[in-house]
């Protein structure tokens, strides 16, 4: 079977996110082959190599998502449209201009009609609707990139965000900002004007791929979304971190640099594109629960939701998880601190253990804040590793946000642990460890006095710990999710009547169609008394 | 929505702790959404939809315990709450408020359209200059029919003189019009409401910038002429008047030609060129025909004549596309604010997260290497 991976700023590119579990995945499955369709984020990133391919790649495309579009994208329209495609155009870029312009906007009066702009249902529809037609018009005429940058497409825009129904903050748009609105319109609607979907030169593309599995929602789902419209390859989206959740807080980091209507504009986008996206995906996976919300709030179907924790590679600890000979054993007055920034608040509670447990060293992975003193008996380590881990009675690991790396690793090696609550630590860490409040030195210091104390709970949290993160974050479990997704995403999609079945690919024969009895041969049986 | 529902009361930004300490919400008497709406106030006079305000928050760790305190059932109606809460100010226009000085002369590097046009329009620039140099007396030698001698190159090359410094300096001349232009159309894009409000600012834009250039072009030729050369005051008109044209259709092709029309540029020099090639060719060539009588009725009104009419022609037809063409507000992209540090002209995409500066993830470097199993660029 061959799975189109898609992605956008990760895999291959080694400088990036989210590349570690692509490699993981298709290392894993060697079954599979695997083609990557690659949007790249930037020179540098394009600059900084690849991860090393396995053998199962059978071939990667890569296409930039930034700076100017390539001489090459303009395909044959060239900047020339002809009449017939730039009313094409017009009607399309039309249709989605007033869609994203109109999100988020109040109702002008609640009794009234809801007039041209409509709900947000409606938006979606037409959003959806006008997305398509692009496609299907980028299809035809070799691309879109000088149509999305030409005067045609400002006028458009402009006149969606004046239209009656539009956001209010898009009112003020000067004639700067539709210049950056269109350009960064342009590069992300880049994916339709890709020759991925079947090239006149014989080359299939992504019409060869039975599957297709973007590894996020946002623009790399692109592809995905085009091939299920074309050729009705199934779409799978997993997402470790949520695109649009990332999108908006680099939105939010880079406020000072764009206006607030272009910011609109293009959150307002991105929006519509991740609901589409989340709407016609056959299954999503998140990652965890908080993932899972945010999918569940952008218009994801609970029934195709389905959570795939991310798999962490457990055999560096394996050796102190089994208290193997030689490995660090657990002194009674160590904690480890691997829950990201050392803040102030640790030094308190480092305080209160010590006043009750003299003696009692802290070691710290990460590096120092500046301007913030630590006390006596702290170290600081700059990576954790098994050994850093296994040194601790108690390890005090989370995270602020997202995935608790640290807190799987230390699961692993099988220490009891304290977590400040947050993120999607108590999801992670189950019953298997303490969970106390976030920034809350007495309760923390408290937690750690407990485990210090109780060097028999201490073992029974641990070991229980390590059976849970074997039981659930181990690569192996995370690979074998995907490859039973994969294989019942496929015995769901109908059997492909233009190709010649694949034998490599399961399910291709539909039951039914070729029956033991042949139909042709209508011979009456010889007692019918017939001739 | 610039004022909704929002208290009277609320206290001044005086005294309010940084967004970035996120201690939980100490429930205040009352109102709990208050309190949380002044620790985060940027955040939520900025943030363009609620869900901006709850990836944030989620970022600075006030995750569902916060909300419950807040009485609601998740962050995402927290965040609803506050956006609706807060008072947003009319938009901001960061580009209107004095920040177009960012706006700078477009990079010549990377020049959109097809690359024979570029190439064509700098070898017949090339060729225009030389003509604009020397064209007057090779024509004047050809036509009288002489052969040249040692003493006419000598008296040509003097000639030409102060014409050749004169379009030196042009060049800085012309790189500082130009320079002006992108001012006066960054701030244009930068204040102008609508498509139409952008097009009446920048048609006389256009023209003010043209005229600037031909006019201290001009001048500066006269001035030049008068201390170098040895010819009695008032100069003849028609050979300044030439240059200042070759000037002015250089400037203009230039013009369009980083704003994205080169075919244009090029097509009007090219033009010129051969118009001044024509009767050239016809004084050398021996025999009639059309050039020879075109070159005899030039010799009548004098060398310059040639060229002034050869390079006049083809730069008012291209200041007439050039007043359509450049007041479309999708032919000043490249002068765009730069916002990228990278040398971007196009401010960077407000979603793309920053790239790690080190290759390769923190954590666990892989193994990046150049592997390339059957690598294809996309077209």
């Amino acid at each position: 079977m061959r799975v189109g991976l898609l992605t956008e700023g990760g895999y291959p590119y080694a400088a990036g996110e989210g590349g570690q579990w692509c490699d993981q995945l298709v290392r894993g499955l060697g079954g599979h082959e695997f083609e990557i369709y690659a949007l790249s984020r930037g020179a540098r990133q394009e600059r900084c190599g690849w991860y090393g391919l396995p053998e199962q790649v059978r071939r990667v495309r890569t296409a930039p998502l930034w700076g100017d579009p390539p001489e090459a994208l303009e395909g044959t329209a060239g900047g020339a449209y002809g009449k017939r495609e730039r009313r094409r155009f017009g009607e399309h870029f039309g249709e989605l201009a007033a869609a994203i312009g109109s999100v988020g906007a109040p109702p002008s009066d609640p009794a009234d009609d809801p007039g041209p702009t409509g709900s947000p249902s409606d938006q979606a529809y037409r959003f959806a609707d006008a997305l398509h037609g692009l496609a299907d018009l980028a299809h035809d005429a070799g691309g879109l990139g000088p149509a999305l940058r030409s005067e045609q497409a400002l006028r458009t825009l402009e006149s969606a965000c004046r239209a009656p129904g539009a956001h209010p903050a898009v009112y003020g748009t000067r004639v700067a900002d539709l210049l950056a609105a269109s350009a960064l319109l342009e590069r992300a609607l880049r994916p339709l004007s890709l020759d991925w979907y079947g090239a006149r030169d014989g080359d299939r593309g992504l019409a060869a791929v039975d599957l297709c599995h973007a590894t996020s929602a946002g623009p790399a789902a692109l592809p995905g979304l085009l091939a299920k419209r074309f050729f009705g390859t199934p779409l799978l989206v997993t997402e470790y971190e949520v695109r649009l959740r990332a999108y908006y807080l680099n939105s939010a980091a880079s406020a000072a640099g764009l206006s607030l209507p272009v910011r609109t504009l293009l959150a307002a986008f991105h929006r519509l594109l991740t609901a589409e996206v989340y709407r016609r995906a056959d299954l999503i996976t998140p990652g965890d629960a908080q993932v899972r919300r945010w999918q569940e709030r952008c218009g994801a179907d609970r029934e195709r939701l389905r959570t795939v924790p991310p798999g962490v590679d457990e055999r560096p600890y394996e050796d102190v998880g089994e208290g193997a000979e030689g490995t660090v054993v657990d002194d009674g007055r160590t904690l480890v601190w691997a829950g990201g920034r050392a803040e102030p608040y640790l030094w308190e509670a480092l305080d209160i253990v010590r006043e009750a447990e003299p003696g009692v060293r802290l070691r710290v992975v990460g590096t120092p804040l500046p301007g913030n003193q630590p006390p006596d008996g702290v170290c600081f380590e700059e990576f954790a590793s098994p050994e850093t881990y296994a040194a601790g009675s108690v390890v005090l690991a989370g995270a602020a946000d997202g995935f608790p790396l640290p807190l799987v690793e230390a699961m692993f090696c099988g220490r009891a642990t304290v977590s400040p609550d947050a993120g999607t630590v108590r999801e992670v860490i189950g019953g298997t460890g303490l969970v106390v409040p976030p920034r809350a030195p007495r309760e923390l210091a408290d937690a750690c006095l407990a485990l210090l104390r109780d060097p028999e709970r201490r073992a029974r949290l641990g070991a229980a710990a390590r059976a849970r993160a074997l039981e659930l974050f181990t690569v192996e479990r995370h690979v074998t999710a995907f490859g039973g997704i994969y294989l019942e995403l496929i015995s769901h999609a109908p059997a492909r009547q233009d190709a010649p079945a694949d034998p490599s690919v399961p399910f291709a024969h539909a039951t039914g169609a070729h029956p033991p009895l042949s139909w042709s041969a209508r011979q009456a049986p010889t007692w019918a008394g017939r001739r | 929505m610039s004022a909704p529902l929002c208290d009277g009361n609320a206290p001044t930004s005086a005294g309010i702790p940084s967004a970035d300490t996120a201690t939980p919400v100490t429930p205040a008497p009352g109102d709990p959404v208050k309190a949380l709406l002044h620790r985060h106030r940027e955040l939520c006079a900025r943030a363009v939809d609620p869900l901006e305000i709850a990836a944030v928050l989620e970022a600075r760790g006030i995750a569902e315990r916060v909300a419950a305190e807040c009485r609601h059932r998740d962050v995402f109606s927290l965040a609803e709450e506050l956006y609706a809460r807060v008072r947003r100010d009319p938009a901001p226009t960061v580009w209107g408020s004095g920040r177009h000085t960012a706006f700078r002369e477009a990079p010549p590097a990377r020049l959109p359209g097809p690359d024979g046009w570029w190439t064509a329009g700098r070898f017949a620039a090339l060729w225009l200059i030389a003509y604009g140099l020397l064209g007057d007396p090779l024509l004047t030698v050809l036509l009288d029919g002489r052969p040249a001698g040692r003493m006419d190159l000598v008296r040509a090359l003097s000639a030409a003189a102060p014409t050749a410094v004169a379009l030196a300096c042009a060049v800085a001349l012309a790189a500082w019009c130009a320079r002006w232009y992108a001012l006066r159309m960054g701030h244009a894009l930068a204040v102008s409401r609508t498509l139409g409000a952008f097009r009446t600012r920048a048609w006389p834009a256009l023209v003010s910038a043209t005229g600037l250039f031909l006019g201290a072009l001009l001048a500066l030729l006269w001035a030049l002429h008068a201390a170098l050369d040895r010819h009695p005051l008032p100069y003849p008109a028609a050979p300044l008047a030439a240059t200042t044209a070759l000037g002015g259709l250089l400037f203009l092709a230039r013009l369009t030609a980083v704003r994205g029309c080169a075919r244009a540029g090029a097509l009007a020099v090219l033009a010129a060129c051969a118009a001044e090639a024509v009767p050239l060719l016809g004084a050398w060539l021996p025999g009639g025909g059309p050039p020879a009588a075109l070159a005899s009725a030039a010799a009548a009104h004098g060398p310059a004549a040639i060229p002034l009419v050869a390079c006049a022609v083809p730069a008012l037809a291209l200041l007439g596309h050039a007043l359509t063409a450049l007041s479309r507000a999708s032919a000043h992209r490249r002068g765009a604010p730069a916002t990228a540090p990278d040398g971007l002209t196009d401010p960077a995409d407000p979603g793309t997260p920053p790239m790690p500066q080190a290759p390769g993830p923190p954590v666990r470097p892989p193994h990046p290497e150049p592997h390339t199993p059957s690598e294809e660029q996309g077209r």
